[in-house]
C-alpha cells in the first residue's frame, strides 16, 4: 500500500472510524513507514492539543454556572406549573403550595387561561335542551347545582391566589372568608356557568358544603324563577334546585351565588355578606 | 448540568465569544428541557444537547444554515503532497506530552477560530469531542460523506497554519517547503477573504 493510500485512510483511522479491513492494511504500512507514522502522531497531537485548549479557554465561571442554575430553577417552576395545571384538570391533584411562590403571578396568568374546560364536561343527567339560548335561569342553576356537587380537587388552596383569576372571570375575585359563619375553606376552581368563566369557592359550614360562585353578572340576568328578597338592605334572589337553596346577588357588575345543602335563609344571609 | 463545561466549549468555538456562548448555552439548555420527551432514553445525551446546541446557534446567528467554506476549488495537503518530513514532523510535537509544543498548542485555538464554520464544527466535534461520523452527521444534518470531507478540509487547513507558525516561530527550518508557492498564496487570499466576510455577517 503506497503512502499516499495510507494516508487517505490516515484520519479515519485516528477517528476510529476504518473498516478493520483498512486497520489492517493501515497499521501493516505504518509498521515501516516512518512518515507515515510521523504522521499519525502528528494527527494524534493535533487532537489532543484541540481537546486540552479548547477546553482550557471555555471554562464555566462561577457566575456563569449560578445564572444557569438560576434559570434551569425557574424553568422548573414554570414546568411545575404546567404539570399542576394539567394534573388539575385531569381531576388529580398537586399540592398548590409545593409551587414556589415567586412563581405564582406567571402560574396563575397560564393556569387561568387554560383551565376553561373543566366546567364543559357535560356531566352524567344533565341536558342541554336550549342549546346557547340566552342565559336561561333555569340553566344557570343546573350549572351551579352541577358545579356544586362536583367533588373536583381544587385547583387553588392559597386564598391570596384567588385573584389570579380575576383575567378570566373578568371581575375581581377576592378570597371571602366567611368566617363569621364559622366556615372552613377546601379551595377553589375554575369553572363555567352557562359556558361563563366561574370562580367557584367550596367551604364547610358546620358539616355543610357551600359553594360560593363569582361571575361576571353582565353575562346573567338574575330573576325568575327565583324569588327577589331584601337582606341586608340588598337584593337577593333565592330559590330551589333539586334539593340545594340557590342564593345570588349583583353587587356593581360582580355577580355572587351561593349553592348550598343549608336552607334558602343561610344562603341568602351568606350572599348578602359577600363584597 | 454535566454536560455544562462540554456545551460551553463547542459553543465558545461556534460563537468564537465566551460571552456569547454562554448566552447560547443557557438557550440551549432551557429548550433541552422544554424538550426532554423527545429524547431517546440511552441515547447519547451529549450528543442530542449538541444538535440543539448547533441548531439553536444556526437559528440564532444563521438564518441560512452555518456559514460555508470559501475556500472552494484545489488545494494542496503538505503532509499528503509530501512537502513534510518525519523530521519536521516530529519538530512540531511535544514527545512527553505527546501534543503539539507548548508554543504551537498555544495558537492552536486562534488557528481553529480561522475556520469557515463547517469545517470548525465538524473538527470540534470530531477531535474535542470525540462524536462518531454518525452522531456528527446527525448534529450536522449531513450526510457522512460531507462530515468527512470538511474533517479532512478543516484539518488540512488546521495544519497548514500550525505549519506556518511553526516556520514563523523557526520552530521549523526555514528549507522545509511549507505550502509550496501556489498553495501558500492561495491560502492566504481565501483566509483574509475568509476573515472579510466573517467581518460583514
Amino acid at each position: 500500500m503506497s503512502c499516499r493510500r495510507v494516508t487517505a485512510l490516515l484520519e479515519a483511522y485516528a477517528d476510529g472510524e476504518l473498516e478493520p479491513e483498512g486497520v489492517l492494511e493501515v497499521e501493516a504500512h505504518l509498521a515501516d513507514c516512518n512518515d507515515c507514522s510521523s504522521r499519525l502522531q502528528l494527527e494524534h497531537a493535533v487532537k489532543k492539543s484541540l481537546r486540552r485548549q479548547v477546553y482550557a479557554e471555555a471554562q464555566p465561571t462561577d457566575a456563569f454556572h449560578n445564572r444557569i442554575l438560576a434559570s434551569l430553577q425557574a424553568e422548573a417552576e414554570r414546568e411545575a406549573i404546567v404539570q399542576f395545571d394539567e394534573s388539575s384538570r385531569r381531576g388529580s391533584m398537586l399540592s398548590w403550595s409545593s409551587i414556589v411562590p415567586l412563581a405564582a403571578a406567571a402560574a396563575m396568568a397560564l393556569w387561568s387561561a387554560s383551565t376553561s374546560d373543566p366546567g364543559t364536561r357535560v356531566t352524567p343527567g344533565k341536558t342541554h335542551t336550549a342549546g346557547f339560548a340566552p342565559t336561561s335561569m333555569e340553566q344557570m342553576l343546573e350549572d351551579l347545582v352541577d358545579r356544586h356537587i362536583d367533588r373536583s380537587k381544587p385547583e387553588v388552596t392559597e386564598p391570596s391566589l384567588l385573584d389570579g383569576m380575576e383575567p378570566e372571570v373578568g371581575v375581581p375575585v377576592h378570597f371571602p372568608s366567611l368566617a363569621q359563619y364559622g366556615a372552613r375553606w377546601q379551595g377553589g376552581r375554575l369553572v363555567q356557568i352557562r359556558h361563563e368563566p366561574t370562580a367557584s369557592l367550596k367551604f364547610l359550614v358546620d358539616g355543610h358544603r357551600v359553594t360560593v360562585y363569582v361571575f361576571n353578572s353582565e353575562h346573567f340576568q338574575l330573576g325568575s324563577p327565583l324569588k327577589r328578597r331584601v337582606v341586608r338592605d340588598e337584593p337577593v334572589y333565592t330559590g330551589w334546585k333539586r334539593g340545594y337553596s340557590i342564593a345570588t346577588t349583583d353587587r356593581h357588575g360582580v355577580g355572587y351565588a351561593v349553592a348550598t345543602d343549608l336552607g334558602e335563609d343561610e344562603g341568602a344571609e351568606i350572599v348578602a355578606s359577600l363584597h | 448540568m454535566s454536560h455544562l463545561p462540554t456545551l460551553l466549549a463547542v459553543g465558545s468555538r461556534l460563537t468564537r465569544s465566551n460571552s456569547e456562548a454562554e448566552d447560547l448555552v443557557q438557550d440551549t439548555l432551557l429548550k433541552a428541557i422544554r424538550a426532554q420527551e423527545h429524547f431517546t432514553p440511552g441515547s447519547n445525551m451529549r450528543a442530542w444537547l449538541l444538535r440543539i446546541l448547533t441548531n439553536t446557534f444556526i437559528n440564532r446567528y444563521r438564518r441560512g444554515g452555518l456559514e460555508r467554506s470559501v475556500l472552494d476549488g484545489p488545494d494542496a495537503d503538505p503532509l499528503a503532497d509530501g512537502w513534510i518530513g518525519a523530521s519536521t514532523m516530529e519538530a512540531m510535537r511535544d514527545p512527553e506530552s505527546r501534543a503539539m509544543r507548548a508554543l504551537l498548542e498555544k495558537e492552536i485555538v486562534a488557528a481553529l477560530d480561522e475556520l469557515p464554520e463547517e469545517f470548525r464544527l465538524a473538527v470540534v466535534l470530531s477531535d474535542v469531542e470525540e462524536l462518531s461520523y454518525k452522531e456528527i452527521s446527525e448534529i450536522m444534518g449531513c450526510p457522512i460523506g460531507t462530515v468527512m470531507s470538511r474533517l479532512h478540509r478543516g484539518r488540512r487547513l488546521l495544519k497548514r497554519r500550525l505549519f506556518e507558525h511553526a516556520r514563523t516561530l523557526g520552530i521549523i527550518g526555514p528549507e522545509v517547503e511549507v505550502g509550496a508557492a501556489p498553495a501558500r498564496a492561495e491560502a492566504v487570499v481565501d483566509l483574509s477573504s475568509y476573515r472579510k466576510k466573517a467581518s460583514n455577517s
